[in-house]
């Protein structure tokens, strides 16, 4: 992955022209709504990846990148809208610029021409997850379970592994299918071998025996062993060219015939008829109820709707319903969609059964309409002919239905009436044939001998090929079956460990960002086939989904948690750059610095770009040190797009204002921040406020309680050096305290309860140098609150957070003040 | 051993569950060394391997031995 260094928009969605220098480093984009943020987080998601999800994600009909991603002016003009970022690519340590153009989304410019780094911006076309919206978060906490399972998928890009999953299926079914084919083939050879040599059950010793009979009428030495290279023929004289092939040899023919007849006569074996009737009484249940077969059509459906019902509403229709019944209503269907499905099982197994009867009597019924053919006088072929058909019709019926299930009826009359029995015209016409072929002149009891040798070495041959078939199927088979069950073994295996981890790590991150009130938080995600279960812990209570009874604010703030965790594992070390755009804006003020915290060091090798409409909130992320860069939008105009400000900065756009003698302006803004700060500090130092029931609090209310405890915290920590006899420690604390009393003499803060007329209420009423002065007062003393270190400057706070206070600290640790004195 | 780079926009995820089905079927002596070298290259290429591509893989080895 990349870290980008500049950004250059030209005409794209609400934007002209503009540069942006980020320098590798993490930024901050502010502006209230409208003001031209998100066209900046669209640029960025073109140029890498050639889209903008927010022209064509859900509910995008009529919206293209290619007619609204040029700014409406240049709708006309693709070409004008372009977007160039340049970037570093830390694993390589090489730089790329990336060019991307609204006129052909699907081309990308990058410069060098380097195949290394043309596979970085190739991976982040397949990454377009790098850039989350506040809105895209909900989908991964109250989604339901099977969509989770879909977007957690898509993320950790599993669904290549669902596709390898279903390829190797479908390798595996194949080969079953070509194994059951091959054993079926094998069994009809070894039928046909049988019946030349009229044996029931093929058994090695009885086919030497019988091929010895025959050899032995034709004075031929005996076989004393079969093997696949044996000859039933060997010794036998070969036949005049004339006679090279008999049309009809009468003993096998007979062999065959009889082999029929017999079946036939036989009536229909048992096993047949269960199967059959099974398969028929599914069937028929399947055809008159068509409910069941319907909700066998529409287990999934069910199963996902059942997952979409989140209030009093049919998820579809949005027909009323009270949530309980309606869940209760399709779990019914689906117990009985779940029955449906066992019991097609059942059938499918039936009809294999009737399937490999039916394919020996059409084999058996060929070979009679074939000797048929061979007769000089030919037997009526009409009946044979209409009883093959019969067969093969019930044979393509009940293949059908195992294709398309709702193909019942066919299927249904292939089994409701036996087929093993031909209508007594058909029967008649075996019978005909069978007497015709009967008939036909004895031949030599040699020359019977030497047809049944050569018709049983032509079967043998054939059964050892298709033994040989059937046992390469088998075992093809068998190796399909173990790489399927070591893929899906594998794939469950690493999956399980992912989401254990991820749940880790997602706990972990949610605990950091609300350790307050939910320390001992856990998560626990589920995997079942085509689901992901997500359950949160709520203080103790037991694991529930997460919009159960956490807030919505908790449950963004799970739904960042999780992005951040599913990332980290996605890509690894790879995720070195993610835009959030307005993500943070659900995180209330108290877990601000907790945030902050977590993404600087759970996070500290990606770039993340931050966009928010609260400047506050901009400012604040400086203060803790998340972002070092900034631009500020407001103003934002169709002709101009926005009007920035470099590197926003409160104490500039303060003196902005005053340098314009705006002292009203300046000081409503010196008077908005510190109304924020001093929020901030009351909770880092834990100062006392008066409680107040709207939660409104003003300046007066927070600064002068804040500056109170500020001072008396400082006064704990030069009395706990010296209790503990560290000299060097209570004179620094002893000198900070002298310096923050004089600073909080200077802001007049502390006399605003007792003299009106230097109240902040009165700061409009300033002249200009004298507001600079109060300026310059607040700068510093903020100044004094914070860590000394450059490259923390984070603001000090109180820890624990209830009970005893024992220290005040800074982020980095070097500030770290010990407020006990003593056990 | 097959060429471990020739993977780009495989996920560490799917890396993961490759190497883990490789070593799987490695140690199954009802699978040929051949096979698996071949289904292993074939997995690592990136795209979603088709089922003939696994058939030919497993079961249909180029003449003249390995590609």
């Amino acid at each position: 992955m990349i870290r980008v260094k500049t950004i250059h928009i030209e005409e794209f969605r609400g934007i002209r022209d503009l540069d942006l220098d980020l320098d590798t480093k993490n930024f901050g984009i502010c502006g209230p709504n409208g003001t031209g943020k998100s066209g900046v987080v669209d640029a960025i998601e073109f140029c890498l990846t050639g889209d903008v999800t927010r022209l064509s994600g859900q509910g995008t009909t009529g919206l293209s990148v290619k007619t609204h991603a040029p700014h409406v002016d240049q709708h006309e003009h693709p070409e004008k809208a372009n977007v160039t970022i340049t970037a570093d690519i830390p694993s390589m340590h090489k730089a790329v610029k990336i060019h991307r153009s609204v006129k052909n989304p699907r081309k990308v410019n990058i410069t060098p021409v380097d195949a290394d780094v043309k596979g970085v911006v190739e991976e982040l076309q397949t990454h377009p997850e790098f850039a989350l919206s506040r809105r895209e978060i909900v989908k991964y906490i109250i989604t339901p379970p099977g969509k989770r399972s879909e977007d957690v998928q898509t993320l950790l890009r599993l669904e290549h592994l669902e596709k390898l999953r279903k390829s190797f299926t479908t390798l595996n079914n194949k080969r079953k299918g070509e194994a059951d084919e091959a054993e079926r083939n094998r069994r009809q050879a070894e039928t046909d071998l049988g019946n030349a040599l009229k044996i029931e059950k093929l058994d090695r010793a009885l086919v030497l025996e019988k091929v010895n009979e025959k050899r032995e009428i034709l004075s031929l030495k005996s076989l004393t062993e079969l093997t696949k290279d044996t000859s039933f023929k060997a010794g036998v004289a070969a036949p005049k060219a004339a006679e090279d092939k008999p049309a009809l040899r009468k003993a096998v023919a007979l062999a065959d015939l009889s082999a029929l007849q017999s079946a036939i006569n036989g009536g229909e074996p048992a096993v047949l008829v269960e199967n059959r009737q099974a398969a028929k009484s599914v069937l028929e249940k399947l055809r008159d109820d068509e409910q069941a077969l319907t909700l066998a059509r529409r287990h999934g459906f069910i199963k996902t709707g059942l997952e979409l019902i989140t209030e009093d509403a049919c998820p579809l229709c949005d027909k009323p319903w009270k949530v309980d019944e309606l869940r209760e209503h399709l779990r019914r269907k689906l117990l009985g969609a779940e029955k449906i499905e066992q019991l097609l099982q059942q059938l499918r197994a039936n009809i294999n059964a009737v399937l490999q009867s039916l394919s020996e009597r059409i084999h058996a019924v060929e070979q009679a309409i074939q000797y048929s053919q061979s007769l000089k006088l030919p037997v009526q072929q009409t009946q044979p002919a209409a009883y093959l058909k019969q067969l093969k019709d019930a044979e393509t019926a009940l293949n059908d239905f195992l294709k398309d299930h709702s193909r019942i009826e066919p299927a249904a009359q292939a089994v409701v009436r036996s087929w093993w029995s031909p209508k007594a015209d058909q029967q008649a016409r075996i019978d005909e044939l069978h007497a015709a072929v009967k008939a036909l002149p004895d031949t030599s009891a040699e020359d019977e001998a030497r047809d049944i040798l050569s018709v049983a070495q032509d079967r043998y041959e054939k059964l050892l090929r298709e033994t040989k078939t059937a046992r390469e199927q088998k075992s093809r088979r068998a190796v399909a079956q173990k790489v399927l069950d070591h893929y899906n073994n594998s794939c469950t295996g690493v999956l399980e460990g992912i989401y254990d981890q991820v749940a880790k790590d997602f706990s972990r991150f949610y605990c950091v960002i609300n350790r307050e009130d939910e320390e001992k938080f856990v998560g626990k995600l589920t995997s079942a086939p085509a689901k992901l279960s997500f359950d949160v812990d709520f203080y103790g209570r037991g694991l529930f989904p997460p919009g159960a009874y956490h807030s919505e604010g908790h449950q963004d703030g799970m739904g960042f948690c999780l992005y951040l965790a599913l990332m980290k594992h996605t890509l690894s070390d790879k995720f070195t750059f993610a835009v959030l755009d307005d993500v943070l804006m659900s995180v209330d003020a108290g877990h601000r610095r907790d945030v902050c915290r977590l993404l600087k060091s759970e996070f500290p090798k990606t770039q993340f770009i931050l966009t928010t409409h609260d400047r506050v909130w901009l400012q604040y992320m400086k203060t803790e040190g998340l972002i070092v860069r900034s631009q500020s939008f407001g103003g934002w105009t169709v002709d101009a797009g926005p009007r920035v400000w470099d590197d926003y900065d409160i104490w500039t756009e303060i003196q902005g204002e005053l340098d314009n003698d705006d002292v009203a302006k300046a000081a409503w803004l010196l008077r908005r921040y510190l109304e924020y700060t001093a929020t901030i500090f009351a909770d880092n130092l834990r100062a006392h406020v008066e409680f107040r029931g709207d939660g409104h609090y003003d300046l007066g209310d927070l600064l002068p309680q804040v500056l109170k405890e500020w001072r008396k915290r400082l006064e704990d920590g030069e009395k706990s050096a010296a209790h503990w006899k560290r000299d060097d420690e209570k004179e620094d604390i002893a000198s900070k305290r002298t310096k923050a009393k004089e600073l909080i003499a200077k802001t007049n803060a502390e006399q605003w309860a007792i003299n009106p007329s230097v109240h902040f209420n009165e700061w409009a009423n300033l002249q200009r140098q004298e507001f600079q002065e109060v300026v310059g007062a607040f700068k510093e003393l903020l100044e004094n609150l914070r860590c000394e270190n450059e490259s923390c400057k984070s603001y000090l706070y109180v820890l624990p957070r209830k009970g005893k206070a024992e220290e005040m600290r800074c982020n980095c640790g070097i500030t770290n003040i010990n407020l006990k004195a003593g056990a | 051993m097959a060429n471990k780079d020739n993977h780009v926009g495989l996920s560490p995820t799917v890396l993961h569950v490759v190497e883990q089905f490789v070593a799987a079927m490695r140690a199954d002596d009802g699978i040929q060394g051949d096979a698996i070298r071949r289904l292993e290259k074939l997995l690592r290429k990136g795209a979603v391997a088709k089922p003939d591509e696994i058939n030919a893989a497993l079961f249909d080895p180029p003449p003249g031995g390995e590609t």
